[in-house]
């Protein structure tokens, strides 16, 4: 019985010691025609989905964002008055440029896209609740607008060699001439994206 | 180069100011009185949330009422001071006469009992700015279009043109509408 675990453990080693390459590790090779989606939540929230060959990348996303008004009732507080905001939807494709490095991939784009929102504007007045605490309504004048922007994104993915999503922070932007505006995000990728980087062991 | 930054910035396709609409009915099942001055919206209405019933404690008037003065003088009365006190927000106060209300009817309101007041709240409670007070000019009319003696549910509509008699200034009040208990 004493021989046959030390032929075990001399089989794992064996083993062990095939596994281990014979040269260094080969350069990243990026992998072509890869398709990669997932969701976003920073000061906004999107869904993404981007299609990668070589360096070269496409994206589109939808993102939602909402926030308080610079002034009046609901304009400060977490939870306070929650039904007073801003708010902007954008859908955009983009086009851009990616690259490894140091075991991340990095990549940034820009594009077109469309926006619609609304923006709050004076107070106008509010409508309160019978309840204890809280349950005030406050209306602003808008404005709703649609537009035509430009959508910028830099972002940065760290795969996870051993799942397959990957996660990443991105930088996004629509500039357009009724609101600008600007999100930080944590990204989750779900796809392939992260494996253009990492070497098949 | 700066139209070039122009056109990469993209374009508007639509653009529309929007006003919020005014309620309907009663609000929070207090006295309500709503109307638009100007086109802004302006609403006043009672509740029975824990900060008014403690606001009112310190004799603060309730924002709407009604009372019937006597056997048929009706005055109505509105302010929107139940808004949150915003530095620059104009707060609106105003007065409804009928001093021969005889029930459902149409009826004129006139100077001086009747008027509307445009004030601009600081943060000071010594140092307010008065009141800019307009008084209604002719064919001004008050809509009675319920009237309930046992409830004292009273109903109607009102709309008119209001004037400052010192600078001439008009406000134009339109869609107004109320729904109070008379006292």
């Amino acid at each position: 019985m004493k021989r046959y675990c030390f032929l075990l453990i001399g089989l794992f080693f064996s083993q062990a010691a095939r596994a281990q390459p014979a040269s260094p590790a080969p350069a990243a090779t990026p992998l072509s025609g890869i398709w990669d989606g997932g969701v976003g939540i920073g000061n906004g929230i999107e869904i993404h989905g981007g299609y990668l060959s070589n360096h070269f990348l496409l994206l589109g996303r939808t993102r939602y964002k909402w926030w308080r008004p610079d002034s009046g009732p609901g304009s400060t507080g977490l939870f306070r008055q929650f039904n007073t905001r801003s708010r902007q939807t954008e859908v955009a494709a983009l086009a851009g440029y990616s690259m490894p490095l140091s075991g991340t991939l990095l990549y940034a784009g820009a594009g077109v896209g469309y926006v619609t929102g609304r923006q709050l504007g004076e107070y106008r007045y509010t409508l309160r609740g019978n309840a204890l605490i809280g349950g005030d309504t406050h209306y602003y004048a808008y404005r709703r607008y649609q537009a035509i922007g430009l959508p910028l994104e830099a972002g940065i993915l760290f795969p996870a060699p051993k799942f397959k999503p990957s996660f990443g922070v991105t930088f996004q932007a629509n500039l357009n001439p009724e609101q600008s505006v600007f999100c930080l995000l944590f990204t989750l990728w779900s796809g392939q994206f992260g494996r253009s980087i990492v070497p098949a062991l | 180069m700066a139209l070039i930054l122009r056109i990469a910035a993209g374009c508007s396709l639509t653009t529309t100011e929007v006003e919020p609409e005014l309620p309907t009915g009663r609000v929070s099942d207090g006295n309500t009185l709503v109307y638009r001055s100007n086109g802004v919206p302006v609403v006043a209405h009672n509740d029975s949330s824990l900060g008014t019933f403690l606001t009112s404690l310190f004799g603060d008037n309730r924002p709407v009422a009604g009372n019937l003065i006597g056997s048929n003088e009706l005055i109505i009365r509105a302010r929107d001071s139940q808004n949150e006190a915003v530095g620059g927000q104009t707060r609106h106060e105003l007065h409804l006469a009928l001093p021969d209300f005889q029930g459902v009817g149409t009826y004129f309101i006139a100077s001086p009992y009747s008027y509307y007041q445009e004030t601009i709240p600081t943060k000071s409670r010594n140092n307010q700015t008065p009141p800019q007070t307009f008084y209604p000019t002719t064919a001004a009319t008050v809509e009675v279009t319920e009237w309930n003696p046992t409830t004292r549910q009273l109903r109607g509509t009102f709309g008119c043109t209001v004037a400052d008699t010192t600078t001439g200034q008009l406000v134009v009040l339109t869609d107004g509408h109320f729904d109070v208990i008379v006292n």
